[in-house]
């Protein structure tokens, strides 16, 4: 079974239209951030598919992917601390209604 | 890998159209699944595997419980949110396909026939190439992940933990 590369750049650069679609439609907070998990994830599909599909045998993307993978877990625990912080604080995490971190 | 395509599509804006943010973080994760099932028809297991753990369990787990830490509000996408954000809409459609003409042009023509991948298997083992070249060549990307991830835990508790009042 043949398995053009054509299958994984098309899933990954509709998943980023997803993602921004996302990014720049929703209100809320959580929901934006899962957004950005979307974009990250179409932008891992590209690491690995062109490392697997070197001629050469190189698997460096799918080193870069782990890091990335990695990367997002640290970026989604620091973005849900902040948020929660930010329900703490005014009670909604509507990102409309935001306008400064500090407490008021 | 057609079939993996579409549900992961499907999955994606269900994340971004249902109604309760609980349900949201159910779809991401089901995305997360048809992505990480693409990356084993890409022929790496271990990617596939710490997709699964990673993102399947840790983040998922962490965005149930920010959203119940934060209460959910209701969503509705109707027939006015399409007209509201006609342009946001277009965008993204223009995004698409500008990123898939771009990349099938430069990059298009490839094929892997599953062979090539079992073949290459065959003469080294990919998962243990992988292994080899993140502790030779990539001996560093261990260690900073780990100082990554370590900070990453404590800004997240110092941000929010709540401080007593003096």
């Amino acid at each position: 079974m043949a398995l053009p590369i054509e299958y994984f750049l098309i899933l990954s650069s509709a998943l980023f239209s997803i993602g921004v679609f996302g990014v720049i439609t929703q209100r809320n907070a959580v929901r934006i951030l899962i957004a950005v998990e979307l974009i990250i994830n179409a932008a891992n599909i590209n690491f690995v598919a062109f490392a697997s599909y070197n001629p050469a045998g190189d698997i460096s993307g799918w080193i870069f992917a782990l890091f990335i993978i990695a990367v997002a877990a640290g970026e989604a625990a620091i973005g849900l601390a902040i948020f929660i912080n930010v329900f703490r604080n005014y009670g909604e995490i509507d990102v409309g209604h935001l306008f400064t971190l500090r407490e008021v | 890998m057609i079939v993996i395509i579409i549900f992961t599509l499907f999955m994606a804006f269900g994340a971004l159209r249902t109604d309760k943010v609980m349900k949201a973080a159910a779809y991401l994760l089901l995305t997360l699944w048809g992505v990480a099932f693409a990356y084993l028809f890409l022929g790496s297991e271990y990617v596939f595997a710490i997709q699964l753990i990673v993102y399947g369990g840790g983040i998922v787990v962490l965005f149930l419980f920010s959203v119940l830490l934060t209460g959910h509000e209701e969503f509705q996408m109707d027939k006015e949110f399409i007209w509201n954000n006609l342009v946001q809409i277009l965008i993204a459609l223009l995004l698409f396909f500008t990123l898939t003409v771009l990349m099938l042009d430069v990059f298009g023509g490839y094929e892997l026939t599953g062979n090539e991948l079992v073949v290459l298997n065959e003469t080294q083992d990919l998962t243990q190439t992988l292994a080899t070249s993140l502790f030779t060549n990539y001996n560093y990307v261990l260690p900073i992940l780990g100082i990554l991830l370590l900070s990453a835990m404590l800004g997240s508790i110092k941000i929010a933990i709540r401080e007593e009042e003096l």
